[in-house]
Parts: C-alpha cells; structure tokens; sequence
C-alpha cells in the first residue's frame, strides 16, 4: 500500500511540470533534454521522493502569478528587444538620409485628399502676386469675426485670380488645405481657477493673424482661411534663397500676428521649426523652443530685412504679471489688442480650442479686477 | 565491467567521478551493442529480486533509449530499434508485458511506460510489427483480478492512446474506450483501479474524439466521470477533476448540457472542498471556462471587424455563473499560506488568478460584485484579509471599462500607496504588485498633481523592499516614465522631474544588491535605462552624473573579469555588463551632442570591455550598441576612435557563427559611415571585402544578410563617386540576390525572408544611385538600368509585396528619374508597373508614413525624366 501511495505521487509530480499531458513519459522527456539517454539523476530521484509533491494542473498559471512582466522576462528577450530598437533606429536614420538626398517639399499639411488639391497649392505658392497692404486693417485677434476674415482675401483674391476662370478657383477656395491650420481661442468668459499655476499670458499686439511658411528658399504668410497674404524673403531659416542651410529640409511653419504698420511679425507660437514638427509638444515647450531658436536666426540681409520676426513674450499668470501688463499695455513696442492665455499642457490644436483664452484690451480690466484686488489682499 | 544493475546503481552515486563514469559506461554500452543494451535493461527491470529504484532506473533508461521529444532522434531511435533482431525484440516485448503484472508498481508503472514506446514504434508500421499488443491489453484489464496488472495495463493504454495517430487504432477504438470506462465506474470496488482508469481516460480523451462526437456515448462519458468525482477515495476525485478540465479545453462547445446539469454544482462545490487538491482542481476548471471564453470573445471580434461570424460560439458560462462561483473565490484569497514564501502553488493564488481571468472573461459585470468585498476588508486588523482585498483590487484592473474603474483607482491610490508600510510582508507585495499594474493598464488615472509624489515616494521606499517588490516597483516607474516623459524631443522639464534625481539614486543602490533574485537588479537596471529615455532637459545634469557612475561601474567589472570562475558566475557577469551597457546606450541616445564631453571615456571604457570579453558573450552585442549611439551623437569626429576599433569590428565581423553580433557590426559598419561620410574611405576597402564574406558564408545565419545588402548602400552613400571601384561586383551581387523567388507552398518564414531580402537590395540600390549621382558618376549605372528595373517589376509583381517595399520602391524609381533628367532612360518610365506603382503611393492610405510626400516628388521626377 505504501507503494501506491507513492505510485499516485509520481502521476500528480508529472502533471504539476505540464498542464495537459499528465503522464510521465512526458515529463521524461522533458528532463532528457538535459541528459540523454540513462536515467538521470533528477528522474529517478524525483520518481521516488515522496515528499515536496504539489498537486495540480493550472500550476502553470504559478508563473505569472502576481509578477511584473519584468520578472518573468529573460535575458534573451530583453536582448532581442534592445537588438530590434538598434535596427529600427539604424533604419529611421537610412530613410532620413535617403530622404535628405530627395528634394522633398514636406511642408504641407497632413490632409491632403486628392491630387488636385495638391496641384493648386504649388500653384498658389509659386504665383507672384502683388498684395493689397494699404487698405486699413480693422481685423483684431476676435474670435467671432469670421466673416471678417472671410472678406479679407478677396481683396487679395481678386488679384490673384486675374485673368482666369472663376469656377474652379472657388472649388479650391472649399478645401484649401491651409485654411484653419492655426489654434485660435475662445472668449475667456471666466477667469479659470488654475490661472496661476497653468497658463501663461502673453499680450498680443494689433494686426492680422496669419500662418508663416519658410521653405524653398522664400517665405509665405497666410490668413486663417488658407488664401496666401504675402510672399517674401525672409530670415527665418529656409526662408531666403540666400539662406546658407538646406533649404528643402529646413523649413519652419509659424503661428504669428502681422503689424501692417511696422512691417513686423509677432511671432506667437511655433509649430515647426527646420523641419522638426512640434505641433504635439506642450506649450511650455514650445515656447521655450520660440524663445530658444529665435536667438540663433541669422542677421537680416538686404533682402529679408523687409520683414521683422519679433517673437512674443509668454507671461506667468501671476497677480502681479497681469496687473502690470493691464497697467502697461503700451510697454512692450506695439499696439495692444488683448490677452493671449494659453494652458502650458495643451499642444498645438488646429482650429478653436477651449485651452486657449481670449480677452480683448478693452474689457481686460474690469475682467481682472477682483482677480487683482483679492490677491492684494 | 560491472553489472548492468550495478552501474545504474552507480548512475545515482553522490559521487561525481562514480556518476560519470558510470554514465560513460553505459553509453558506451548503448553505442556498441545497442541490442544487448536494451535486453540488459529490459531484464533488470524485471528482475523481481532487484531493488526497486535500479528496477525503475533501467526501465527508463531503457525508454528514454526509444523515444525522444527532437524530432530527427526520434526517427534515429526508431530505425535503431526496428533494426534489432526479430528475436529479441520478441523477448523483450513478452518480458515487458509480464513485468505489467509485477507486484512491484512502480516496476510496472515503468514498465508501463516502455510498452507505450515500443508501442508508438512499431504499431504505425505498414504491417503492424506488434498486432496482438491491444488485444493482450484488453484482455488484462477484463478478465483478471490482478488488481496491479490491471493498474499497470489500464496505465500503459492511457499512455498509447495519448502518443498515437488514432486512425491506427480505429478499429479498436470501441473496445479501448468501454475497457478504460469500465474501470472507472462507480461499480469498481478498487479505488486505485478506478484512479488509473481515470488517468488513463485523460490521457485518451483526445483519442476517443469520434466517440465523444456522439451522443450517447458522450453522455455516459461524462456520467462516469461526474461520479468519479463523488467517490470515497480523495485521488479519485482529484482525477476525476483533472477530466473535467480537459474535457472543458478539449470540448467546450458541446457542454452546455452538461453544465447545466451537473458541472456547474459539481465544480462550486468542489472548490469549497476541504482536501485542497480538489479544490485546486474545481478553480482551474473555471479558469479553463475563462480561458476559453477569452478566446472566444476574440475569435468573435476578429470575426465581426471583417464581416463574418464566428465559427464558435461562446455560452458565456462564466458570466451566468458569476453569482454563484466570485464569493466562493473571494473567500478562497483568504486562504494563503503564513509563509511569506509563495513557492507552492495554493488555492489562494488559484483564486486570484480565476479572479483576474474571470474579470478579463465578464468585463464590466466583475467590478459591483468585487468592490464591497474590497471596501469592507482593506482595513481589516487580520492581514490575510488585507492582502486578499488587494489582491481582489488588482485582480479586476484589466477587463472592465476604464471609465468604470477610473474612480475606484482614484479613491484607492492614497490607499494603496499608504500600505505600501504595511508591517506585512504578503501585503506590500501584493500591493506593489497592484500598484504596478495600475500604473500599466490605467496610467491615466494617475494625476501628477493629486498623486504623484506619494506614489513616487512609496515606489522609492520599495526598492529597498524584497526582490519582489523591486521588481513590481520597477514596472510601475517604467510606466510613469512612459507616461509622463518623451522619447523624441526632450521638453524643459516634466512632472518627474522633481523626483528623477531620487529615483535614479534609489534605483542605483537597488543594483548594487549582490542578488538578481526575481530579476530584480535586471530590472532595476531597465527601469534606469527608460527613464533616462523619457527624461526632460532639467534631469540632464543627473544623467552627466549617472554617466560616470555607470562607467565607473564597467569599469570594475572589466577589471573582475579574469577573477571569474565557473560558468554560473560568468553568466552573471555578462548579464550585469549587458545591463550597465544598456543604461550607457540609452544615455548617450538621450543626451545626443550633450554626451561629447564624455566620449573620451566612454569609448576607452568600451574599448578596454572589448578586450577582456570572451568572443561568445553577448557583452559585445550591448558594447557594439552603445558603440553604434556614440558615432550618431559624435560624428564625423568618430574618427578618433576608429583605428582602435576596427579591430573589435572586423573580428565581429568575421565571427560568422555568432550571428547575432554580426548582424549588429553590420548596422555598426553603416552608423560609421554615416557619422563619417567621405572619411570612411580609407575602412571601406576592408568592409566590402568582409561583407562580401559574409554572403558567401555557409555559416552565417541567413537572416543577417539582408542588412549586408542594405549595407551596401549606406556605404555608397557615404563616399559618393568613389563607389565606382565596388560598383561590378555589388550589382552582380544584387542581381544574384534578385534570383531568390518565394515557391508556391513556401513557409511564412520564407516568405518574410525574401522580403527582406527584397528590403535590402532597394536600400542598397538606393544608396547607390544616390551616391553616385551626388558624385556625379550617374552615368555608371547606365550599364545596369535593365537589371535594377527588371529588379522592380518581378518585385511589383509578386502578390507578397509589403509595404515597406512598395515605398522604398517608388523612391527608387525617383531617385532613377532625378538622376537622369536628360531622358537618357526614359524609355523605362513607360513601363507600366512605373505608373501603377505611381498611383498605389498616392492612392493606398494604409502605405507607411512619407509615401505620399516621396511620391509626389517622384512623380514629378519622373514627368522631368520623361520629357
């Protein structure tokens, strides 16, 4: 009867190595990979010990049971692993270089849809148009004047247009891929509660709200709606055919507010810059990459000293950075239109975005108010 | 020479030197007269006068003289076997047989086991070299009151029918299975009878398939099996349990009826019996119910995302059964063992594992049940109860909506981190275990502001902890690094930033533990090296700092190196050199031009490595890595280190057994020159002649070869004109390569090799082109125009095309187009392939990123070639 007992042991030992098969020859020739062919010594001493027998199937479950994955990985995994991340790297940088060999023109918005959208937007870039500079300019950062915007380029369109056909050009007009490339704000109708530690405030002067392009070698600016404002030389990089980098891969895409009256762009926010996007970076980082960048732009030549690009300054929202600039609005060299704020966690959003506040010069003041008075006190 | 019995007494010596020679002895004897051999061992193991354990020993060496789990050794046995003379195979088989009925069990259990292999040999024969061995068989278990002959034989069936087509057996199918059920009912008086026709109707059940297909005989199949479950004798039930769950896996769809019936009652039951072999048993059938429910719901989605229904369907047994089997489950987690140990397997971790697999089966329906069980016993003064609750937390994270579980993990996080201090050892485990996971599937409910710094705080204290719950903790910091930090551009700062100087520490004191138990140095290691990856400008200055640590660290490993002895010590070594190599590539990767100050040091510490590794350890693959990061974050100036380098390359490159470090010095040969451009020049004779060895390797493994190919490329785009000198013999090569066509019926594997084949020949045509028209030789490839495009066709024809080589090509064909503006070859771009292949890179959205940019600008190219 002993015997038996330790009969029934040696069945349960083998089905406590492997799940589904519950006999012992299997688990024989689990051991003989080891050894082969005598009997090892493991087999038969595991064949007669009575004791240190546990019981059951779904003792392959004991593995990852209450393990990190961590612990379970084995040296040849991670090893793989690292060897599969070095290939991948070693291939991004082939395609980077056999790109670069390319003269690739990459600076176009992601939603293209068809191939004739593609064709009338190098004819807009590569069309010399004059543009209309001397009308006044009544158009402020204002969200809800849309149908302002909308009118604004007509005037340049009819320009543009001259000497062609009507029909398709308004079927462009649709789906120009430029338009709405810009984050734009909402009316700030309450001060949120976060303002301190997660916005910053930047105050913004008065003019036109347009998206600059530098690349091959001359310099695009563009209102919201996509139609083209201007297109110059610049001394953004890639924006001048002087420009000493490589103008294909170096381009820049801006977020900027044109002065009309001082030649000048007030630089915003940055979206792209030599080619390296940062739409989804937050907005700390990008301004920091803004104020970074700018420092080490070239100095303006002959040709691209038309043009200023003054990048705006970002404020903390605190008490005091906010009573100064309401008290000073006319400090900083340029006409003040409203404050700017924008959540330091928000990336670059195409198109409105709650994240993105918006109040005007003239109701700055009685908007802050409290806000000032309580933090006196 | 000593006797047979006595050798294999000696097989089992405490001596080493006796156990060897022993061994030796007895393979010499299997060599040189294997017949003998095998007689030998089959008379000692039924000789009743031996000792039990030399009985056993010879029996099986004598099977593992028969069969084998490697294929071709098998088949080597098999001959070996079907060679020995008629005979004594005869003697042998009838002496196995009545070794069956010794009343030495384990003898005939052993012996058991040897006819099922010679069995497995010669039953499969054209003709049948054993016809009467099912018959002797049934006729021991039917007409004998031999209760250990009919163990043994009831035994040895099982172990045929698990290892045989059986359409061999079909005829006697029938006969097998009512021999095997007889023994199993509830009418036999032997219960150790009875266990062994249980186990051996486990191992049949996948041969008695047409039989279970039908109707009746399945219902007295499972009928006898259900009553197993209810006999006086412990082993049964387990056994008859054991059924259960098998049959579960092997036969779900038809168990609905069953489980309505019987099953479902049976198994609750079962797992709230006393003995916890049963118990362990009934919580692996609902695991298996789980199990297969998981895969089901799978199937379906698969299913329904292309349109189709499933072929099965799920009965959704475990969400019906839900009311009845979850409290059950919750109070089995409270039965862990006291020791803090978990080396056995217990019916609480059963519990807590159906526990996570039943949350993943019924999803939402998991989480009201669980929560009330959590909440009442997260504060419990027991700890068993504690840790159960817990256990029960982290067992439902994966499964049910986040949306469901986003508030719970809220209120729970200040919890959990808090028990993080818990005065039980079982407690901090299973909680860091839950905050690891938390971390993993629901990063998004960890608000920098509200949590992070207790949860960092918590995580650094148990990295003091046990090995364990380092390597939970590790797990749970790799998420937040992936959660919070950015691999790609690093921002000004993030919200680890204020604790990454800590947690680096923490970690750094973790490793210098002399232990890797549970992986725990490895994984500290790791966690390091990700959150280096992830780490924002203002961590820099503690990653400088940890950059000399690290290299201070290699650096006594390199000098350690000759004071290792034995084999065990050596893998620990390399692994610990693996791992700090593995931080190194990782800082250099994130610190980019900011690690210029330290490139000095790092390439003399890499290089003195290099020397004292051995050539097989995998410490130069990881060297060869950090290697690789230096020459993109150094450049041109790589230059430096070259001569003193090469070496170490070349003699990688020449070891064409370690296939794995070639391929990495192969992707090295291209790092270096692209950090090196024109100044490669001088190396490049020496690279092309080892890649050019490399092809003609019959050793390398054939998979490394496509990277030499792509090689190619990476070196004529480094030296531009001066290619011309390798041009010959590189087209001829890729032309050679061109010939690798994928057969009909050919495999996955060889289909996915020819691909990347068909990868490397375009980036090598690729560099090529563009190099040369960089260097002005473009002309050159006139020559060779009718063989890259012939090139193109058969790889835009062939079905099995990727996408990868879809855009590769069409940048192929641009960079073709740009290089000859002057129509030269514009006769080429007529060919309709161009245009087809044209239009699938504007059209085709599902073409990797770029393909659309490269192929306008090729299309374009190619309008301006065409002129």
């Amino acid at each position: 009867m002993a015997n038996e007992k330790c009969e029934d042991k040696e069945v349960n030992n083998g089905s406590s190595i492997s799940n589904s098969q519950k006999s012992v020859a299997e688990v024989t020739l689990i051991t003989e990979k080891v050894k082969e062919p005598a009997a090892t010594v493991d087999e038969v001493t595991e064949l007669l010990s009575a004791t240190s027998v546990s019981s059951s199937t779904g003792v392959f479950r004991q593995k990852t049971f209450k393990t990190s994955p961590l612990q379970i990985k084995g040296k040849v995994e991670t090893q793989e692993e690292r060897r599969k991340r070095a290939l991948e790297e070693q291939k991004k940088r082939r395609r980077d270089l056999n790109t670069h060999a390319r003269n690739l023109a990459l600076f176009k918005p992601e939603d293209f849809s068809s191939e004739e959208e593609l064709e009338s937007d190098n004819e807009s870039i590569n069309n010399d148009f004059p543009i209309e500079l001397t009308k006044p300019l009544k158009r402020s950062l204002d969200v809800d004047q849309d149908d302002n915007l909308l009118q604004e380029p007509t005037v340049v369109k009819k320009v543009k247009i001259k000497g062609k056909f009507r029909e398709p050009r308004r079927k462009i007009k649709g789906s120009n891929p430029y338009r709405n490339q810009v984050m734009h704000a909402e009316w700030m109708q309450e001060i949120p509660s976060d303002l301190e530690k997660n916005w910053y405030v930047v105050l913004c002067p008065k003019g036109k709200r347009c998206l600059v392009i530098s690349a091959k070698g001359k310099t695009v600016s563009r209102l919201r709606n996509g139609n083209v404002m201007n297109v110059f030389e610049s001394v953004l990089p890639a924006g001048a055919n002087s420009y000493k980098g490589n103008k294909t891969t170096d381009y820049c895409i801006l977020d900027c507010i044109y002065d009309q009256t001082t030649f000048t762009y007030y630089v915003l926010d940055l979206m792209c810059w030599k080619g390296h996007p940062i739409y989804d970076c937050d907005t700390e980082f990008r301004f920091y990459w803004l104020n970074t960048k700018f420092t080490e732009i070239e100095r303006p030549a002959a040709n691209t000293s038309t043009y200023k690009f003054n990048p705006l300054k970002a404020h903390y929202c605190n008490q005091d950075k906010i009573s100064f600039l309401i008290k000073n609005p006319h400090s900083f060299g340029y006409r003040p239109d409203g404050l700017l704020f924008f959540n330091k966690h928000t990336q670059y959003v195409l198109g409105d975005t709650p994240l993105c506040g918006w109040v005007g010069i003239e109701k700055v003041e009685e908007m802050f108010e409290d806000f000032i008075k309580q933090k006196k006190q | 020479m000593l006797g047979i019995g006595e050798l294999l007494a000696n097989t089992l010596s405490e001596d080493q030197k006796i156990r060897e020679d022993a061994q030796r002895q007895l393979e010499q004897a299997e060599t040189n007269n294997y017949p003998m051999y095998a007689a030998m061992l089959c008379q000692e193991l039924a000789n009743e006068q031996s000792q039990q354990f030399i009985r056993s020993a010879a029996g099986i060496a004598l099977k593992n003289s028969l069969t084998s789990s490697e294929a071709s050794r098998r088949n080597e046995m098999v001959q070996r076997w079907l060679l020995v003379d008629e005979a004594t195979r005869q003697q042998i088989k009838q002496t196995i047989l009545s070794t069956l009925a010794s009343p030495d069990t384990r003898a005939a259990t052993t012996a058991a086991q040897v006819v099922s292999a010679i069995g497995a040999i010669e039953l499969p024969q054209d003709n049948n070299q054993w016809p009467d061995l099912m018959k002797i068989l049934l006729e021991n278990v039917t007409s004998t009151d031999n209760s250990h002959l009919k163990i043994a034989t009831l035994t040895a069936i099982g172990y045929i029918c698990e290892s045989i087509d059986p359409i061999i057996l079909a005829p006697q199918s029938g006969a097998i299975l009512t021999a095997v059920v007889s023994g199993a009912k509830k009418e036999e008086p032997n219960q150790d009878v009875r266990k062994a026709a249980v186990d051996a109707l486990y191992n049949s059940l996948e041969f008695i398939r047409d039989n279970f297909e039908r109707e009746g005989e399945r219902n007295y199949i499972m009928q006898i099996v259900c009553e197993a479950t209810q006999s006086s004798d412990v082993n049964v039930q387990v056994a008859a349990f054991e059924c259960l769950v098998r049959i579960m896996q092997i036969y779900y769809d038809k168990m609905r009826f069953y489980m309505e019936k019987a099953l479902f009652g049976l198994t609750v039951l079962g797992m709230k019996n006393d003995d916890e072999r049963v118990a362990l048993q009934a919580v692996e059938f609902w695991s298996t119910v789980c199990d297969e429910e998981i895969e089901l719901a799978n199937e379906a989605l698969e299913a329904s995302e292309v349109g189709e229904t499933p072929d099965r369907l799920s009965h959704n047994f475990a969400k019906a059964a839900l009311p009845e089997i979850l409290p059950v489950l919750l109070w089995l987690l409270t039965k862990q063992d006291e020791d803090a140990d978990e080396d056995d397997w217990n019916v609480s971790m059963a519990a807590g594992t159906c526990l996570s697999l039943l949350a993943q089966c019924v999803e939402d329906a998991i989480v009201a049940p669980v929560i009330p069980f959590v909440e009442s016993h997260i504060r419990n003064a027991d700890w068993r109860y504690r840790e159960a609750a817990i256990m029960a937390f982290g067992s439902i994270l994966e499964g049910p909506d986040h949306r469901l579980l986003a508030n719970l993990v809220n209120q729970a996080l200040p919890v959990l981190i808090d028990m993080m201090k818990d005065n039980s050892a079982q407690v901090k485990d299973t909680t860091a275990w839950t905050l690891g996971r938390v971390s993993d599937l629901l990063i998004e409910c960890i608000k920098p502001d509200d949590h992070l710094q207790s949860l960092v705080s918590a995580l650094v204290l148990g990295l003091r902890d046990s090995p364990r719950i380092v390597s939970n903790c590790c797990w749970a910091l790799m998420s937040l690094s992936d959660q919070f930090g950015s691999r790609e551009t690093p921002s000004p700062t993030y919200s680890l930033s204020p604790y990454f100087e800590g947690i680096i520490s923490a970690l750094m004191e973790t490793t210098e533990r002399s232990t890797n138990e549970s992986n725990s140095r490895t994984s500290a290691y790791e966690c390091i090296s990700t959150l280096v990856q992830g780490a924002a400008l203002d961590c820099f200055p503690t990653i400088q700092k940890l950059t000399v640590t690290i290299l201070d660290r290699l650096d006594v490993t390199i000098q350690a190196a000759n004071q290792i002895v034995g084999s065990d010590e050596r893998l620990a070594h390399s692994e610990l050199q693996s791992n700090l190599c593995n931080v190194l590539t990782s800082i250099i990767r994130k610190l980019k031009k900011e690690v210029i100050p330290f490139a000095d040091r790092i390439m003399t510490t890499l290089l003195s490595l290099f020397t004292s590794a051995t050539k097989h350890s995998t410490t130069l693959e990881d060297g060869f890595l950090a290697v690789g990061a230096i020459t993109t974050a150094v450049e041109a100036d790589f230059v430096r280190y070259l001569d003193a380098f090469a070496p170490f390359l070349y003699a990688a490159l020449a070891n064409h057994e370690e296939y794995a470090l070639c391929s990495i010095a192969v992707g090295l040969i291209g790092d270096i020159c692209r950090a090196l451009q024109e100044a490669s020049l001088p190396y490049c004779d020496t690279f092309m002649n080892m890649l050019l060895q490399m092809l003609q390797s019959p050793i390398l493994n054939r998979n490394t070869k496509p990277a030499v190919l792509s090689c190619f490329g990476d070196i004529a785009l480094a030296i531009g004109g001066k290619f011309e000198v390798y041009l010959e013999v590189v087209m001829m090569v890729l032309a050679q390569a061109s010939t690798m066509r994928t057969a009909k019926d050919a495999n996955y594997e060889m289909i996915d090799y020819v691909m990347a084949l068909r990868e490397g020949i375009l980036e090598a045509y690729v560099g090529i082109v563009q190099g040369l028209k960089s260097g002005e030789k473009a002309e050159l490839l006139l020559r060779y125009i009718e063989q890259i495009f012939g090139f193109l066709g058969m790889t835009w024809n062939d079905p099995d095309r990727s996408e990868i080589i879809v855009r590769s090509m069409i940048g192929l064909i641009g960079d073709l187009a740009e290089a000859f503006q002057n129509g030269q070859i514009k006769q080429w771009f007529g060919v309709e392939f161009v245009g087809a292949a044209l239009k699938e890179g504007r059209t085709n959205r599902s073409l990797p990123n770029g393909t659309r940019e490269v192929t306008r600008w090729a299309k374009e190219m190619v309008k301006l070639a065409s002129q």
